[in-house]
């Protein structure tokens, strides 16, 4: 088996923030049949933004503007509700990085033991068992070696499901 | 490390897709190329793709023995492809040299490419037809379906780095051995082709026997449908693709062949840069509200890129109290 590569972590992170967005399109009443305005916004901030004149034809200029607004709203609705999964998303990668630190790299131990796991059809479940277990299982597994980290990840992971609780309460998922 | 906002417009329907995974992204980036080349005047033929397989294999062959130059006699011909009018030639051109110009050309077949790899040879043959569309358009002829020198400025240029990231993902993805050593290989079993990158190329040129064209799935240098099985196989395929080439093809599928009417690039230090595509005086209502609207992108990528400091700065605060034990 090949040794895990230390910097596979960190080009993770690379990978994500460079390939990781969200597209928000509007629709104008004139052709509902098709977006008139389309935005890619990376994670980086890179952001293209797609005109289609023609499907806002017999709109005024101050209707386009107001359909122009429209897409802003709905583009700053979708950051905000992106902004607790991402949080999630950052705080393994950081625990990831720090596990990394530490001898253990999380993302290259992760690749290659599914590969093996998965792709030689051993076990798949046994596969899906480490890929959860995996980012859960390390903080335990350095607990033995520094107990502040533990209360550390403990105590973040708790706000963080109080913010996901509390995301998922504003948008009426939770009764 | 820079911020680049674009304000693009499209006649093409929109749609809202995310990019797909990395072989299929790079099927779209072809089909939307082709077309676009198709309106101008210059369709992919079977001819071109071989021309162009075979110039790639000239040119890797050029790279280990200095003494075999068959790849500039081929690139002559590629650069005076035999395209129907609206192909012109410039002064330049011709007095480059370009001996094959109206001279005849070896039998090509002009059958249409109707299902073209995604691998180099592809890329190679969008280059070749986008630079005889930019030269046509420099020796003052017009072309069908109103084809746009910037944008066929950024398909051959596009096209130029995808030809060798093509080649590298083909080789990256090059079958693994098989048996006992297969088995701790890194590299999983993802595709039922068993030819390596240069054996199909070889295979694709036009001395080969016409009927050894392969039908086994393959990740990169396959057809949509042998990419396809390749991809929803099971177990399902997992890419190892360095992020700079995922970025390379990333923003190629987001521009496509749009055309890119305000541009703002904004680097770490501060330098901005600005570039407005030209409008027409009766555009004015149009200019009002696309600079209305790149504005507000502007100052929402400003924001986003704040943010993304502000946590990779968080994360480097994080990383920097474990090691030093002060958290």
């Amino acid at each position: 088996m090949a040794s895990p590569k230390p910097e596979a972590g960190f080009q993770s992170i690379w990978h994500l923030i460079h390939t990781g967005g969200l597209t928000v399109e509007t629709r104008s009443k004139t052709a509902p049949g098709r977006p008139a305005l389309q935005t890619l916004l990376q994670l980086d901030g890179d952001q293209l933004v797609c005109v289609d004149l023609s499907a806002m034809a017999g709109l005024t200029q101050c209707e386009r503007l107001r359909l122009a607004a429209e897409h802003r709203m709905q583009l700053r609705a979708q950051i905000d509700a992106l902004k607790t999964p991402v949080l999630a998303v950052i705080t393994w990668l950081r625990y990831s990085s720090w596990a990394g630190a530490a001898g253990l790299d999380a993302f290259s131990l992760h690749g290659t033991l599914i590969s093996h796991l998965s792709f030689h059809s051993l076990e798949p479940a046994l596969g899906s068992f480490v890929f959860w277990a995996l980012p859960f299982g390390l903080p335990w597994l350095l607990h033995q070696r520094n107990g502040a980290f533990h209360q550390a990840f403990h105590t973040e992971q708790r706000a963080i499901s109080q913010a996901i609780y509390e995301k998922l309460k504003e948008k009426s998922f939770v009764l | 490390m820079t911020l680049e906002i674009n304000t693009v417009t499209s006649t093409a329907d929109l749609s809202a897709q995310k990019m797909p995974e990395v072989p299929l992204a790079m099927h779209a980036l072809i089909q939307a190329y082709s077309n676009y080349l198709s309106d101008s005047g210059f369709p992919i033929t079977v001819g071109l793709l071989k021309a162009s397989a075979q110039w790639i294999v000239e040119l890797k062959r050029l790279e280990t023995n200095a003494q075999a130059d068959a790849s500039t006699t081929l690139q002559n011909q590629l650069k005076s492809w035999p395209w129907a009018p609206p192909r012109k030639f410039t002064d330049m051109e011709v007095q480059a040299g370009l001996d094959q110009i109206g001279s005849p050309k070896p039998a090509w077949s002009a059958e249409p490419a109707d299902d073209p790899t995604n691998g180099a040879e592809t890329f190679a043959a969008l280059k070749w037809a986008a630079w005889a569309g930019m030269q046509t358009l420099r020796a003052g002829g017009r072309l069908d379906g109103g084809g746009d020198s910037a944008v066929l400025s950024r398909i051959f240029a596009t096209c130029k780095q995808m030809q060798e990231v093509a080649l590298r993902l083909e080789q990256q993805h090059d079958p693994s051995p098989g048996g006992f050593l297969g088995f701790f290989s890194r590299q999983p079993k993802l595709q039922d082709s068993i030819l390596k990158s240069g054996e199909r190329m070889l295979k694709m040129m036009p001395t080969a026997d016409p009927q050894a064209t392969e039908t086994d799935s393959r990740l990169f240098g396959g057809t949509v449908q042998q990419t396809y099985e390749s991809l929803f196989r099971h177990p399902r395929p997992v890419f190892n693709i360095d992020p700079d080439l995922t970025i390379l093809i990333r923003k190629a599928w987001d521009l496509g062949t749009k055309s890119v009417r305000m541009q703002t690039v904004l680097q770490i230090d501060g330098d901005v840069s600005q570039i407005i595509g030209p409008f027409n005086a009766d555009q004015r209502e149009e200019r009002d509200f696309l600079v209305a609207l790149h504005a507000n992108a502007v100052k929402q990528s400003v924001t986003q890129w704040r943010n993304f400091v502000e946590v990779l700065g968080a994360l480097l605060k994080g990383a920097a109290s474990f090691v030093t034990g002060r958290g």
